[in-house]
């Protein structure tokens, strides 16, 4: 036994001590070919995965360099298996090309090419791939359509062939766009390195071997900043879609302060306003909005509109169905993923990573909080005891049921008040799941209320004064879990949630790490109800969380009293 | 013999004919040449002409045919059952002891009946008992079995010797005993070359007739007692003879050296069979483990589930643990009366005596001190009863074939000293066992005296050789120690050389048990490796930490085997612990002993939550009475009395729900006039009766 940093485990995760000798080389060269699945304090867990092989392929990593690196910096020796598997994820790529007709540029097809005419055979074969391939013009080659580009890959990838893409993406619109050195405010402005590393390695210069990929930093870490460096490097037009009307906002507002884009040239496309210009922020509603169950999603319309030279998915882990499908017709355009949570409940991470990108940056959240860009937070789980006239209606619940009298304790109010009054000044966001208990904690606390029922206008009204100062307060539904920036919001109070939601929870804990002047500290209660099942989700949804290295205080109500 | 019954002086001066022919062709000849009948020409391909001019065989007029004369038919059964035993080769090969006792088998098979088998081995073992191949063929393959005929001085020795292989003395006493004495010269060359003689050089070496008669009678009377073996020279199909290739290795073999210190680059170092017992009377202290009714075995799914939980030893050192740790730890704790076999539902089970419970309060080392003190304390200086079963309390963990030893005889004494020499130091455990029975073996020296009350060991039936076994015997008592009584213990860490081989060296614990130290901490020496437990409730280890792995088993899940995320913390898993009665601060200390760095406040928070929140119930069977009418209950309770507990109007349970309470109610009512009829009771409700009641 050494003191190497990696424990590659013979199910091909990779355990890494962060206080062995060679852990930052390490780290540096396992990022390449493995993604990192969690990083609590003192060991991370990175996970080989054929995705994350075929993307260390298209970086140009040799499969003798990932054994190497394993080798090396693995403190026992590394499983033959590990080995093997590896050479097979990676013997697999590159068998596959989509490339452009170099006799024909401009046509409107692309050309799949397979190594070999058995591969090409079995590709013809295939049940998924078959209706994708509109002709076969060679023993190895097919024409494929540009719409069905993204479907192919995926489904190549499915089948355990991924595809390398060289065909390169549409320049779209030119559009000149610089970030400003200081923001309208006068403040100092520049990109942090991690940011600046985040946009080097999705543009890869340009090359056909950047251009599409997630970025994943943590809430308050600066995500919009890395997309406004990404739309300066592209210099075309953009879309962005977001969450929210407020996130739109948001996003403008940040555009402005931070890039020297006319304001002219920032469209708006919600509900509301429907103004489409070279950068135009849309929400997800509204794209898949549509009449009824049974019509088109006519603002699906908005990609065509103009030749978009990159498209932003703001909290990508949220992408709704429909999006998805019209992504995987968009796959000559630029495609940038943000978020800080990929953890889909739905399980479909890989689709992202198949229609978007694969993974580009990840800064595990503990790193920034050592740095100081992120605040540093403490979490608390408070624990409140059901009353005793409650006790029975709880046990007679439906399961589902149970949970809501649990999240509904009114003696959650109490324990609200004895953490505010732990932290006075502190602006506080009261963050709930269910709008009755949020409606009686805002009357009871003489705190204004915002629910996906308040009108925009009055949203706008309330987070404006609350980034002011205004109101110490903001009792809010899950309307605010994303995409929501509250500089100042030092205190986060969660009382009840969607079940046992990992990105929920991370999401929420979110909106208080921005960094704040002074001790740069937040604090996170989630108040449950002792002894219920309230108790056992929250356990789920911290899991995220611990696995980023956050630490839980359980501490009973009556202790803050 | 079958094959080799033959005139061998006459097949001796025939293999030139079998020298005229090239390897290619020999292969040919014995793959199709039948010693009567013909074979097609076609057949022999290429090598027709060759064989045909060999004289071995002959064609037919037409050419299309081969066959064998009556002159050359006793050359081609010997070359044939030669050529079926390839025993020598040029270049030496490693074979195992399971090929080589196969070869050795199929060899007496076929070149013995069951009566000869039978003839030699009532002379060499001294005994009328039914003996065949598998029985003889240990004593033929030891090197005793020709030693003694080469240092066998003079006519009565090696006639004696001749007496006790299978070969009639009186036949040498008639004059031949040149015969014996070219055997015994045959012998002594042969012992030489392990990759045996060709029988054409013998031939050479002798200038006359008379030699080559000599030397053919003399095959034949090594070849009948099997000191000699005939086949062919792999390589190029040459008939050679020579003692049997492990026992020529062996008498050529140079004096063991003493085992040299080495150093190890792996250590392994728990009391598994401590940790396995502590594993599964936990379990059963939790729930009775249910044991199969044939042969008290646990049932395969709840093994699997405590497997789960076993250490698990690293991959080097597996041979050293049985397959069937847990069936071994039950005997263990039911030898030691920690768990008893109690009958539930009609089924046995293994349950927890309040001594092991007990026993599974203590401390690790106080549990292992449970073991290793009576084992220590025992009075036994050699492992004698060879039927004696019960050796989990004996010093010894084996016992030996004798029914007499001399007084002076101190195994537990020579044992001692032989392990002493791996104190402080790590040894090479083959050569250890090597040295140990071959130069240092303390039963060697009683093999020669004479038969008595303080002489030699006597041997048990079916064991009469005592020369064939002292070395087996002394390595099969030292090698169960090493495994049962000092690794199994915590004893001795073992450890793994650069050079792949397994090592040992004694620990405290070792030390102690051999009486060499006063006292031990069973935690000295256990170099183990980082833990963390992280605040996802993963515990990750950074390295082998054994002991570490045996206590957090009793509360965590095993997801892994290997350094690296080894288990995880789970509500159903701390309640297990809650349930075997681990207490919070029992769980808490061990992840805290194991952990290099805090535990995170939420893990140990969530743990003291989950255990607090666990209530005890306690679950009886009760035999019901249901009455018709309120008229019988009343009638019920008059008879019974403070007997039964009324539940409902009409139900009555009887509390004491054992068979002799059931058939005294009964006895009562019946008494009083009420009759009870058995209910029979639902298929999920059984082990609960219900009893109808009529006037």
């Amino acid at each position: 036994m050494n003191d190497n940093p990696l424990i590659v485990q013979g199910d091909l995760t990779i355990l890494v001590d962060l206080s062995a000798p060679r852990y930052a080389e390490a780290r540096d060269a396992l990022a390449r070919f493995a993604e990192l699945v969690k990083s609590p304090e003192h060991i991370h867990t990175y996970r080989i995965t054929p995705l994350s092989i075929w993307n260390a392929c298209a970086a140009g990593v040799d499969v003798d360099d990932i054994a190497g690196t394993l080798t090396s910096f693995s403190r026992f020796a590394v499983p033959v298996s590990i080995t093997n598997q590896v050479r097979d994820f990676a013997g697999r790529f590159g068998r596959l090309r989509v490339v452009r007709d170099e006799d024909n540029p401009a046509a409107d097809y692309l050309l799949l090419h397979a190594s070999d005419p058995h591969l090409a055979e079995e590709l013809a074969h295939g049940r998924q791939l078959a209706p994708l391939l509109a002709d076969r013009i060679g023993p190895t080659t097919f024409r494929i359509r540009h719409g069905d580009r993204g479907r192919i890959k995926q489904a190549l990838i499915k089948a355990g062939y991924p595809a390398e893409d060289v065909a390169g993406y549409t320049e779209g619109e030119s559009l000149d766009v610089s970030l400003r050195t200081e923001t309208t405010a006068g403040a100092e402005f520049a990109l942090r390195d991690y940011q600046l590393q985040a946009v080097h390695a999705f543009y890869a210069l340009g090359s056909a071997r950047g251009g599409s990929g997630v970025v994943v930093l943590p809430c308050g870490a600066g995500k919009t900043v890395v997309g406004m460096g990404v739309i300066t490097a592209v210099q075309s037009s953009t879309l962005i879609l977001t969450t929210s009307v407020t996130a739109v906002r948001q996003w403008i507002r940040e555009l402005l302060d931070k890039t020297d884009i006319a304001p002219e040239n920032i469209g708006e496309y919600s509900a509301g306003t429907k103004d489409v210009r070279p950068i135009t922020v849309a929400t997800y509603q509204i794209l898949t909005h549509r009449a009824s169950k049974e019509a088109e999603f006519t603002h699906l319309a908005l990609f065509d509109e103009r030749n978009w030279g990159l498209i932003i998915y703001d909290e990508v882990h949220l992408l709704p169905a429909p999006v998805f499908q019209i992504t995987a017709t968009l796959q000559a355009r630029r495609r940038l993923g943000l978020t800080a949570t990929l953890v889909r409940e739905d399980g479909r991470e890989d689709d992202v990573f198949a229609l978007i990108g694969p993974k580009k940056a990840d800064v595990p959240w503990k790193v920034l909080e050592r740095q100081g860009w992120i605040a540093t937070a403490v979490c608390t789980e408070v624990r409140v005891a059901l009353a005793d006239d409650l006790r029975m209606p709880y046990a007679l619940a439906e399961t589902r049921n149970k949970f809501r009298v649990a999240s509904e304790n009114p003696d959650k109010v109490q324990v609200i008040r004895d953490i505010i009054a732990r932290h006075p000044g502190e602006p506080a966001l009261i963050i709930g799941m269910y709008v009755d208990q949020l409606e009686v904690l805002a009357t009871e606390m003489s705190v204004p209320l915002i629910t996906g029922t308040t009108p925009q206008a009055k949203r706008d009204v309330l987070y404006d004064q609350f980034r002011a100062g205004a109101l110490p307060a903001l009792v809010v539904s899950k309307v605010a879990n994303f995409a929501i920036d509250l500089p100042d919001a030092s205190l986060a109070i969660q009382v009840s949630g969607t079940f046992g939601s990992r990105q929920e929870e991370a999401q929420r804990l979110g909106r208080i790490l921005r960094p704040k002047a002074g001790a740069n500290q937040a604090h996170f209660y989630s108040v449950v109800t002792a002894d219920t099942v309230e108790q056992e989700f929250a356990l789920k949804r911290q899991l995220f969380l611990c696995e980023q290295g956050y630490e839980y205080q359980i501490v009973d109500a009556h202790a803050l009293a | 013999m079958k094959h080799f019954d033959v005139d061998w002086p006459g097949i001796l001066l025939e293999l030139e004919l079998w020298d005229a022919l090239r390897p290619t062709a020999r292969r040919v000849v014995l793959q199709e040449l039948k010693s009567h009948g013909y074979v097609q020409s076609l057949r022999f391909g290429e090598h027709v002409s060759a064989i045909a001019r060999s004289g071995i065989a002959m064609y037919e007029p037409d050419k299309h045919r081969l066959w064998v004369s009556d002159e050359r038919r006793s050359l081609v059964n010997v070359l044939r059952a030669m050529g079926r035993h390839q025993l020598f080769h040029e270049e030496p090969r490693v074979e195992t002891d399971q090929e080589v006792r196969i070869a050795l088998l199929h060899y007496m098979e076929d070149h013995f009946t069951g009566d000869e088998i039978q003839r030699i081995a009532s002379s060499a073992l001294r005994s009328n008992v039914y003996a065949n191949r598998q029985t003889l063929a240990p004593f033929v393959a030891f090197s005793s079995w020709v030693s003694d005929l080469i240092n066998a001085e003079g006519d009565d020795a090696l006639l004696a010797w001749a007496d006790t292989h299978g070969l009639s003395s009186a036949q040498f006493l008639v004059g031949e005993m040149a015969v014996l004495h070219e055997l015994r010269e045959l012998a002594t060359d042969l012992k030489e070359t392990p990759q045996g003689v060709a029988l054409r050089d013998l031939v050479d070496e002798r200038e006359h007739p008379e030699d080559i008669t000599l030397l053919g009678r003399a095959i034949h009377a090594g070849l009948a007692s099997m000191a000699f073996f005939a086949g062919m020279r792999t390589e190029d199909l040459e008939p050679c003879i020579g003692l049997w290739p492990a026992v020529a290795h062996e008498l050529t073999r140079a004096p063991a050296a003493p085992p040299a210190p080495v150093q190890v680059r792996e250590t392994f170092g728990l009391a598994v069979q401590m940790e396995d017992m502590t594993t599964l009377l936990a379990a059963a202290a939790a729930t009775p483990v249910r044991l199969r009714a044939n042969d008290g075995a646990v049932f395969a799914r709840t093994r699997a589930e405590i497997e789960r939980r076993l250490v698990v030893p690293p991959v080097w050192a597996a041979a050293l643990f049985e397959d069937n740790r847990v069936d071994i730890a039950a005997q263990s704790l039911l030898t030691r009366r920690f768990a008893h076999v109690r009958g539930i539902d009609g089924n046995p089970h293994l349950c927890a005596t309040q001594s092991g419970v007990q026993w599974l309060a203590l401390s690790a080392h106080a549990r292992l001190a449970a073991l290793v003190d009576p084992l220590r304390r025992s009075k036994e200086r050699n492992p004698v009863n060879m039927y004696e079963t019960d050796r989990v309390t004996g010093f010894f963990s084996r016992s030996l074939p004798f029914y007499q030893t001399p007084k002076s005889l101190n195994l537990r004494a020579e044992l001692t000293r032989t392990f002493l020499q791996a104190r402080d130091v790590f040894l090479p455990t083959g050569e250890f066992l090597d040295h140990a029975s071959r130069q240092d073996n303390p039963l060697v020296a009683l093999v020669d005296l004479p038969p008595g009350k303080d002489g030699a060991l006597m041997f048990y039936s079916g064991h009469a050789d005592l020369r064939n076994e002292t070395r087996t015997l002394w390595i099969d008592t030292l090698a169960h120690f090493l495994t049962d009584r000092l690794v199994g213990l915590g004893g001795a860490r073992i450890g793994l050389d650069d050079a792949g081989r397994l090592c040992f060296s004694l620990t405290e614990v070792g030390l102690y048990l051999l009486g060499a130290v006063d006292q031990f901490d069973y935690n000295a020496g256990l170099a183990e490796g980082d833990v963390v437990v992280q605040p996802n409730f993963e515990v990750v280890f950074l390295g082998a930490a054994p002991a570490a792995e045996a206590e957090l088993a009793r509360f965590c899940e095993r997801v892994g085997v290997a350094p690296g995320h080894v288990f995880r913390i789970t509500r159903t898993s701390v309640l297990a612990a809650a349930e075997a009665g681990s207490a919070v601060g029992d769980v808490i200390g061990a992840l805290t002993r194991a952990s290099s760095k805090a535990i995170p406040k939420n893990v140990q928070h969530e743990i003291a939550g989950w255990m607090a929140a666990v209530r005890r119930a306690t679950l009886r069977r009760v035999e019901l009475i249901e009455c018709a009418d309120t008229d019988i209950a009343a009638r019920i309770l008059s008879v019974l009395g403070a007997g039964v507990r009324q539940i409902a109007p009409l139900v009555f349970a009887l509390p004491d729900g054992t068979p002799a309470a059931r058939t005294t109610m009964i006895r009562k009512l019946r008494a009083g006039g009420v009759f009870v009829d058995e209910a029979e009771a639902p298929r999920e409700a059984q082990g609960r009766t219900r009893l109808r009641a009529d006037e």
